[in-house]
Formats: C-alpha cells, structure tokens, sequence
C-alpha cells in the first residue's frame, strides 16, 4: 500500500496521540478533562517506546519450540520499559483523579479558573 | 491485507484520541481515551509486544475507565456536556 | 485580547512547537534491521544463564528487578495515600448528595457468576505462567484486579475488605524482599534467581526463583489494584 514501515507509521501515530493529549491538557478548563489528555499522552509514549524497539520482520521475544534463537526478535528492552510506564501511568492517573476529587469537595466545581483566580 | 489493517488501527488510535479531546461530554472522552488505548493494544500485538498488550488491555483501558468512571461519580458529573 | 484568548494563542504555538518536534522524529525513523547490543546479549543470556524463554520477564524480574520493586513501591505508596485523599472532609461545604447506585440487572449478576471463576483463573495462568508466554505478575495481578472490579459492580453494597488486602500484599512484599536478598547473599546479586537451580528450558519449573518472585509480584499487584479501586468506590 504505502511505503512506510510498520513502526514509523505507529510512531506516527504515538506522537499523534502525544500531541492531541498535551492539546487537552492546555485547552480544557475542567482538570478531569486535562487527566483524559494526561492518560492519552501515557499511551503515546508507550506506542512510541515499542514502536522504537521493533526490528525488520521481528517477532516476540519469547523463545520455544517453534523458534529457533537466530530468528529476528524485538528489541525485549523497550518491552519491559512500556509494561513498567503502563502500571507507573495508571498510578498516576489514580493520584491525579483523588487530587481532582479534593479540590471538587473543596470548592464545589471543577474548573481550574476557580482555583487560581479570586484568591485575593 | 496487514498493511490495510495496520492503517485501520493507527487511524482508530487516532479517531479515539481525537474524540476524547473534542468531544463535549466527560463520560464520552474518558471512554474514548479507553478505547484509543485498546486499539493501542492491538497496535503492540503488531510490534511483537504481547506482554505491553496485555497490560495496556488489561491496566491503561481496563482499569483507567474504572476509576474515572468512579470519579465522574464522585464529582457528581453524569456525562452530560459542559458541567 | 483578553486572558482567555492570549491563553489559547500561546497553547496553540507550544503545541505547534510539539507537533514540529514529533514531526522531525518520524522523519527520522529508521526500522532497524538487527538487535542492538544491550538486547542481543539478553536475547542469548536469558535462555542461557536464567532458563527463561521469555526474555522480557527475565528483564522485568532478574536483570531489572531491582526497577520492578521500585515500581510495585511506588503503586504501594499510591494506594495506600488515596485513603486519606478520598475521606470526606471536615469543615468543606457538604459535597452535593450522590444518588445511591441501583443494583445490578440480572444480566449483569448471572455474567458475574459464570465469568468470575474463568477470570481467576485466567489470572492465576498468566501469572504463573509469565516466564514461559507472554504475561507475567503486572499482566496477571490487573486481570485478576479487574476480576475484583467486577465483583464491586455486581454487589453494590459489599466493600471489599482493604485491611485483609493489606496485609496479603505486605506479606508478599517482604517475602519478595527476603528473596531478593538471598539472592545477594547466596547467588551474584539482588534478586539473582540463580539461587535454586535453573532447570530444563520451557519446563513449567524452571528459571530458578523466576516463578516465585512472579508469584509474589501477582498477589501484590493485585491487592494493590484492588485497594486502589476500592478506595475510589466508597
């Protein structure tokens, strides 16, 4: 179809994601809104981190019978690196949304203008 | 044919997350962040990935709509726009 | 031009700036056609040394342990301050009144009762299973969390008990603590796995303490979801 490997295009697409989700991140007024955009940029970076690591025709790096050890893998350290931001980002967001929920409780809204402006 | 499928799931990653960031409901963006990641992970399954795959699966699209699901409760927004 | 307006102007340029950046990486990908030589040498090691096919477990809980105790460390640390940051508050206005969930559908509770032993168990083989196919104590602990997350859906009254939970995951914790440290004084370092001998190559017992400290990993993983979701619900 069209020429481009298979990685660049996913990075392509991580980077895609990176960029909409710090878009949320800026443009949203309501903070559950900017944490949707901070768990989209999670999943780009992790695109983007397994995309780096896919080699020409590799497959899973995991070996048994059906594998012989010369085949072409994918790189296993990019692997271990996303499963290690994927938990380390869901625990983010868990302490981004009780922080959201605070603040709800404090102040009665959501919008992150009430928090800043007319503190006096 | 994977070529083709290839560009069905980078153009779904991509609808996903474009929804969850112009869309006006909370409920329906959260979703759709959940459902970007899914698609994220078919996208790992492709990369020769499967243990990313399955933790996104089952942790970044599972478990994340959980807990923003109870959030959205617990700040009393129901999903309806602009609150 | 007021704030609002000067503020949408200035994210736009940053996110310009983001996308120019993104844009240059993309066109500078090249697919690699062989493994660098940081993941050559653990694609030959980890079958050799650890008897471990599956060569992103054995990063994950041999070469890289050390990452993965920081990691569940960290998960531990957020689940046990959600507690404190999710209690009602004294002396803030009463939080508007949230209308009791209804019950679950009879759907719902009869899904509940065919799925959940598939569930548990799918979780308990992907967790024992993670240093032959892919999976492993992260994967497994979520699916067997998720599990849990269904339970809260179905009985909508029931909380889970996190002071039980707590205790399982400590538990687990040290005695992943107590391996990692045999494994410093009996074997080549921290959570060396080396330490009970490696066995035969795809062989459900094998990879040395690979499957125990996976074990270990699962249970904490799991109880520490699970609080965290719990934490969320009441």
């Amino acid at each position: 179809m069209i020429g481009l490997p298979v990685s660049t295009l996913l990075i392509a697409t991580g980077c895609g994601l990176i960029v909409l989700g710090f878009a949320a991140v800026l443009l949203h007024r309501n903070i559950l809104r900017m944490i949707v955009g901070f768990s989209l940029v999670d999943t780009g970076v992790a695109i983007v981190l397994v995309a780096s690591g896919y080699v020409k025709d590799g497959t899973a790096p995991i070996l048994d019978a059906d594998v012989t050890p010369d085949a072409v893998f994918v790189d296993p350290v990019n692997s271990a690196l996303a499963v290690t931001a994927i938990v380390i980002g869901f625990s983010v967001t868990a302490m981004a949304l009780a922080y959201a929920v605070r603040l709800y409780r404090l102040h009665g809204t959501l919008d992150v203008g009430a928090f800043t402006e007319g503190r006096g | 044919m994977l070529d083709l499928f290839i560009l069905v799931i980078c153009g779904a990653i991509l609808l996903g997350g474009i929804l969850a960031v112009t869309v006006s409901g909370t409920l329906v963006a959260s979703v759709s962040a959940g459902a970007a990641g899914l698609f994220a992970s078919l996208g790992f399954l492709l990369l020769g990935a499967p243990d990313v795959a399955m933790a996104e699966a089952a942790i970044g699209s599972g478990l994340g709509i959980f807990i923003f699901l109870y959030a959205l409760k617990k700040t009393g927004q129901s999903g309806r726009a602009d609150e | 031009m007021t704030g609002r307006s000067i503020h949408v102007a200035v994210s736009l340029l940053a996110l310009a700036g983001l996308a120019l950046a993104c844009a240059r990486i993309v066109a500078g990908h090249v697919e690699p056609v062989a493994l660098g030589e940081l993941a050559a040498g653990y694609m030959r090691l980890s079958p050799e040394e650890l008897t471990v096919p599956n060569v992103v477990t054995g990063i994950l809980l041999a070469y890289r342990s050390f990452d993965t105790l920081g990691e569940v460390a960290v998960l531990f640390m957020v689940a046990a301050s959600l507690g404190p940051l999710l209690q009602p508050m004294d002396g803030a206005p009463a939080p508007r009144p949230v209308r009791p969930m209804p019950p679950a559908s009879e759907i719902v509770e009869s899904g509940h009762h065919l799925l959940m032993p598939f569930i548990a168990t799918f979780g308990a083989y992907v967790i024992l299973n993670g240093h032959l196919s892919a999976g492993g104590g992260f994967q497994g602990g979520a699916i067997v969390a998720s599990g849990v997350g269904l339970f809260m859906i179905v009985r909508v009254g029931t909380p889970v008990d996190t002071r039980a939970l707590s205790v399982g995951e400590s538990m687990a914790g040290v005695l992943f603590v107590a391996i990692g440290a045999l494994g410093l004084v009996l074997g080549g370092g921290f959570l060396d796995p080396r330490i009970l001998p490696g066995g035969e190559l795809g062989r459900f017992v094998s990879g040395g303490t690979i499957p125990i400290v996976s074990a270990l990993l699962g249970i904490k993983v799991a109880a520490e979801l699970s609080v965290v979701l719990q934490r969320f619900r009441s």
